[in-house]
């Protein structure tokens, strides 16, 4: 047994990763920091990379990644700039945090932000500039035991965005955490770390997004932490648009103390492999958590969606939807796990994962579970999978309508009703092209 | 409140009423499991070479396995090297006479409810009693033999009718299934055989009571019901056991075969010692069962009440072969004081325009653990499958819990696959409501069960529905709070 | 028939009933009006005994027995009928299998025979023609999907196969147009016999066109403070309550 592990993990990828484990302990300042990494580089070498034969990652092979080399690398090439100023998110009024291949670049990132009690930075700067906030929050709620690709990205983390408001204050502007995978040279391996506190009743708009750049393969591992304090709101949007070889793994936790409202949409437009890990803790009473999704794959693309939303105290909320349009060999997990624990009397959890295949070799697995340990609760959940309504084609066509324009009238519908749970309207819209494009 | 949660108390803290053991003489085989244990079963009954062999090739491949460990509860390992894999009644038995069957084995059955010598009278259910290892009495032969329907002990048809045993048994569920398959082709004593020829549709409700009595045993009985072309059954099997202080295992396999247009109704009351309140005890329920629709057209349903045994691990399957073909599961499952439950059902789209249907309802009281756990896979060629599952689970008392793990494997695109659940309570509104129209706490939680469970009930034949129904109002009794 | 004698309620610590009075012979039929939050489904929620509420004095004969001391159960077996105000809803039981269990819990209790199926599916099929309820209704889960008409009608029909000597409608008028309040009323009506009695709870006087009382009380903060006949509920219709509550507080100035 203990043979076949050994031989598995021996891959292109882990030795990359001991060398530049080293390499960081030879530069780094011993201190709390290095402590936590050096325990978290110990627990993904106990653990390994993922395997199919764990529950979790039953149906997601990290195979075509562990097998590959990756290095990590912070040139910043020109180009860069011409892909930032083409997206849709650069046209928003909001702030800025550029990275590309995990590193910050100053040049593009700017805060337009006033109050200068909110900070908008990087996790580098942070450590300098808000030591104790940062020290407090860093790694409590993103946890690393049994959950290698955590602990991987805590042992070798290369930046990323810090965003702090503090007590009753609102963020005017969206902050965009925007990141690129430039692969024009070598294939390239980025670890981003994000870290946001939101304190008591603030207010607050992270618009996280991805992006790839050239013909090589990039592998992204990021972990993403957000801390709402008592009465806080946080609207938290994820996009994901690297087209090419890209295949990225991420995992985001919301650690939420009472009364706070969370909203939360995932968009994943292109990646050859997304593996997405979304996490709720529902940490004090009459919490809302909202968790949207929508995945539209083609070609072999591989996207998968695992979440779990922890009602720990009594009288929360949380609803969630994910929905799936697949095309050509491409396959789509989905895995939500609601877990009612003792005494969280009065939940109210909704859960449904929908999919529409349009290609006879699409491939959907889907898992929709519930564990519950409290009696007075309210639990729904489903799935389904199937082709557009045959009814609801008959009825456009019956208007005079073409099948075609039919069909893509209500895969934009269907898809649409996902990307309106953000609220930001200019971006909606431009999303809804894309959408649209890519149907 | 107070008041309330100690009728709950009441209500659930009933007495298991079919606990008790019967003296008889029996024969047993050495504790513990090596080759010549199953030298030992085989020639007590006489079985012909190739039965022995294919028992001893399951049996090695049971040493290669290590037991399983992915289930959702957590149970003291079991030593199978102290259990007693084949225990018979020492008395000679004439399967075609009742006469001279031991009076004591009659009397128990008859505290079962099965009144054997009273079968004759009756019409309407066909028995075959299982006995420990070894299956006593089957009624009703001569009659079904005129249509030519088979129903007989495994033993029996392995030496009359081993053209059929050779073709399907172990084809539905091979030994290199699972661990406990494996053990069961290896060790298994007897069971029920049927096979309903082409075009005839038995005429009455075929049945099987099983019974562990002997202590330290095992019970490893194997059932394989053959449908041909356009035939229908209807089978149902019971299931008790003495109370015993330590756990026992049941570990049977179920194989259904339905050839073209033919349908095979399966239904199961499981009742099996669940232990005392404090998880002492009670039958370990480990079983395979599965049915192929092999011929375009076949059905298979599965119906089951399972209220007892400490742990149930069961998933009663169907693999949809046929074009057209059907299958359903209906099932409700009780667990109440420390009991765990993981059930529920496979159903694997091969074949075009096939159809499933999943009903689950389960209910969890006292500190029990109640978990569906199902699997819906359409393959690549399975055309326009179709899919309905339901599963909906009801908490009574804030300390036990409800788990629901549905897995969906959709590979063709004109699948429609639907997945529904919920989870609620009984509420005390609902409980006052009944009280003021002058119902009882207790009729009224009977009343809301049975009322939550109708969906399955309804499909049990009639004699078995009410059975099921007071069988489920007692096994509750004692769990509201 | 009841005697109600200074009753005291409360919940979660806050006083609801302050000192009840009210007695009601066999045949007659009492109206309690009342603004909101005065007590009035308190008041019907106690008499067929809620746990929520807790009594903290008084006393409630019916028929010569301790009413408060009896469970729920047992005061509907003794003829205690609430018609409630929202009907509960029971997935997967009929309202026929329901009615069945009721009726043979309360001739246990009284020391008969249950009733046989024939028996009971004539002796409901009399009852569905006196009240003019749809058959369907029967069949299906008891409440579930039912209309806000269709779920006081049932109310209704299940006090005609409960046959009860002591009615008390909580604001069965509300959320009924008036089509539906006629059909209901029309039911009551049927039911009246000399004997059974009914103690009618409503926040409105339209009620009482139809169901037309012999008493009329006025519950504010808890007590029963102005009884009258039929006319007293006109005269609030026409006023509303506010004079009421000058009166009362008029009179504790006084």
């Amino acid at each position: 047994m203990a043979f076949r592990f050994l031989i598995y993990n021996f891959t292109m990828l882990l030795q990359t990763i001991k060398k530049d484990f080293i390499q960081y302990k030879a530069q780094a300042e011993p201190g709390n920091f290095l402590t936590l990494r050096e325990a978290a580089f110990a627990e993904f070498e106990k653990l390994g990379f993922p395997t199919t034969k764990q529950e979790e990652w039953k149906y997601t092979s990290l195979k075509s990644i562990t097998d590959n080399t990756f290095q990590s690398t912070c040139e910043i090439k020109s180009l860069v700039n011409d892909l930032f100023y083409a997206s849709i998110e650069s046209k928003l009024t909001a702030n800025f945090l550029v990275f590309v291949n995990g590193s910050l670049v100053n040049e593009l990132s700017k805060i337009i932000e006033k109050d200068n009690s909110i900070v908008i930075s990087s996790i580098a700067t942070a450590r300098k500039n808000n030591q104790a906030i940062f020290n407090h929050h860093f790694g409590k709620y993103a946890m690393v035991e049994g959950l290698a690709m955590n602990a991987l990205n805590t042992a070798l983390l290369s930046d990323g965005a810090f965003v702090f408001v503090p007590k009753g204050k609102t963020v005017e502007h969206p902050v965009v955490i925007f990141n690129i995978s430039d692969a024009s040279d070598l294939n390239v391996l980025a670890q981003p770390r994000n870290l946001i506190v939101a304190e008591e009743q603030s207010t607050l708009t992270i618009v996280e997004t991805y992006y790839a750049t050239g013909t090589n393969a990039s592998f992204t591992n990021v972990v993403t932490e957000t801390y709402a304090g008592k009465g806080a709101h946080v609207e938290h949007y994820k996009i994901q648009q690297q087209a090419g070889a890209c295949y990225q793994n991420n995992f985001t936790q919301f650690f939420q103390e009472a009364d706070t409202n969370i909203n939360h949409v995932t968009l994943t437009l292109d990646g050859t492999l997304v593996r997405n890990n979304l996490h709720f803790y529902m940490n004090g009473e009459n919490c809302n958590s909202l968790l949207y999704g929508l995945y539209v794959t083609d070609n072999k693309d591989l996207v998968d969606n695992h979440t779990r939303v922890d009602h720990a105290k009594p009288n929360c909320f949380s609803d969630e939807k994910y929905k799936g349009i697949l095309k050509g060999h491409s396959t789509a997990v989905f895995n939500g796990k609601i877990m009612v624990h003792l005494d969280a009397q009065k939940t109210n959890a909704y859960q449904r994962n929908q999919n529409i295949l349009l290609s006879d070799d699409a491939t959907v697995n889907t898992k929709p579970q519930l564990e519950i340990f409290a009696d007075d609760v309210k639990c729904t959940h489903g799935a389904t999978v199937g082709e557009l309504d045959e009814e609801s084609m008959f009825y456009l066509r019956s208007r005079g309508i073409p099948e075609d324009v039919a069909r893509k009238l209500l895969l934009t519908a269907y898809a649409v009703d996902i990307a309106e749970k953000i609220k930001i309207p200019e971006l909606v819209e431009l999303l809804e092209q894309k959408i649209d494009g890519k149907l | 409140m107070a008041e309330e949660v100690d009728i709950i108390d009441q209500v659930v803290g009933q007495e298991y009423k079919y606990g008790f053991t019967t003296n008889i003489e029996m024969e047993t085989a050495p504790k513990g499991l090596t080759e010549d244990t199953i030298r030992f079963i085989s020639s007590k009954k006489t079985e012909p070479e190739w039965m022995l062999e294919y028992r001893l090739k399951a049996f090695r491949y049971w040493q290669s396995l290590s037991s399983p460990s992915w289930q959702n509860f957590s149970y003291p390992a079991v030593d199978y090297q102290d259990i007693i894999y084949y225990a018979a009644p020492k008395e000679k038995i004439t399967l075609d006479s009742l006469d001279q069957v031991d009076p004591e084995l009659l009397k128990t059955f008859e505290k079962l409810g099965i009144s054997l010598s009273e079968q004759k009278r009756l019409t309407g259910v066909a028995v075959d009693a299982v006995f420990d290892s070894v299956s006593i009495a089957t009624t009703f032969k001569d009659q079904l033999k005129e249509k030519g329907i088979i129903f007989c002990s495994m033993s029996e048809a392995v030496h009359e009718h081993p053209d059929l045993v050779k073709k399907y048994l172990s084809s539905v569920v091979p030994y290199t299934d699972n661990f406990f398959a494996a053990l069961n082709a290896a060790v298994f004593s007897d069971g029920s055989f049927v096979y309903i020829p082409k075009g005839v549709r038995c005429p009455m409700e075929l049945s099987t009571y099983f019974r562990i009595n002997a202590e330290n045993t095992g019970q490893f009985e194997r059932t394989l019901i053959i449908a041909d072309e356009g035939s229908y059954v209807s089978y149902l099997e019971g299931c008790t056991a003495p109370m015993r202080d330590e756990n026992q295992l049941h570990a049977a396999v179920v194989e259904l075969v339905a050839l073209e247009n033919a349908e095979i109704k399966y239904s199961t009351v499981q009742n099996w010692y669940p232990g005392d309140k404090n998880g002492k005890g009670g039958i370990y329920n480990f079983v395979t069962k599965r049915g192929i629709c092999l011929g375009d057209y076949a059905k298979i349903s599965w119906t089951q009440v399972e209220t007892g045994s400490a742990i149930t691990w069961k998933y009663p399957s169907c693999i949809l072969k046929g074009d057209h073909s059907v299958g359903e599961f209906f099932s409700v499952a009780v667990t109440n004081n420390m009991q765990q439950a993981d059930t529920g059902t496979k159903m694997i789209h091969i074949g075009k325009n096939t159809k499933s249907r999943i009903v689950s309802k389960g209910i969890s009281a006292g500190k029990s653990h109640n978990t569906y756990r199902g699997l819906v896979k359409v393959n690549k060629k399975a055309d326009k499958a179709r899919n309905h599952t339901q599963c909906d689970s009801m908490l009574i008392g804030d300390r036990s819990g409800a788990h629901t793990f549905p897995y969906i494997e959709i590979n063709n695109k004109s699948a429609m696959v639907e997945h529904e659940a919920s989870t609620s309570k009984i509420g005390e509104d609902q409980i006052f409501y009944c009280n003021q129209r002058g119902i009882g706490t207790e009729e009224a939680i009977g009343l809301i069960v049975n009322g939550f469970c109708r969906e399955v009930l309804n499909q049990l034949p009639m004699e078995f529905a009410v059975e099921a129904q007071k069988l489920l109002a007692v096994s509750l009794e004692g769990s509201v709070g | 028939m009841l005697e109600i004698k200074d009753l005291k309620a409360e919940i979660e610590g806050k006083i609801i009933l302050n000192g009840i009075n009210l007695v009601v012979k066999p045949g007659e039929v009492h109206a309690v009006m009342g603004p909101n939050g005065a007590g009035k489904s308190t008041l019907s929620a106690v008499l067929a005994g809620r746990a929520d509420y807790t009594v903290t004095g008084g006393e409630v004969s019916f028929n010569g027995k301790d009413l408060l001391e009896m469970s729920p159960e047992d005061r509907a077996r003794e003829g205690v009928f609430l018609a409630f105000q929202y009907p509960v809803e029971i997935p997967g039981v009929s309202t026929t299998n329901f009615l069945k269990t009721a009726i043979n819990e309360k001739r246990k209790y009284l020391g008969l025979e249950p009733m046989e199926a024939t028996a009971f599916l004539k002796f409901m099929r009399e009852k569905m023609e006196l009240m003019e309820m749809d058959k369907a209704l029967t069949s299906r889960s008891l409440n579930e999907g039912f209309s806000g008409g269709e779920k006081k009608r049932n109310e209704v029909f299940q006090m005609a196969m409960l046959e009860p000597k002591l009615t008390i409608m909580d604001e069965t008028d509300s959320g009924l147009d008036i089509d539906a309040l006629r059909l209901v009323s029309a039911g009551v009506n049927k039911l009246k016999d000399g004997e059974r009695s009914f103690v009618v709870i409503t926040h409105y006087q339209r009620l009482l066109d139809y169901i037309v009382p012999d008493f009329v009380h006025v519950l504010y903060k808890g007590r029963i403070v102005k009884s009258g006949d039929a006319s007293l509920a006109k005269e609030l219709e026409a006023k509303g309550y506010d004079w009421i509550k000058a009166e009362v507080e008029q009179g504790a100035n006084t």
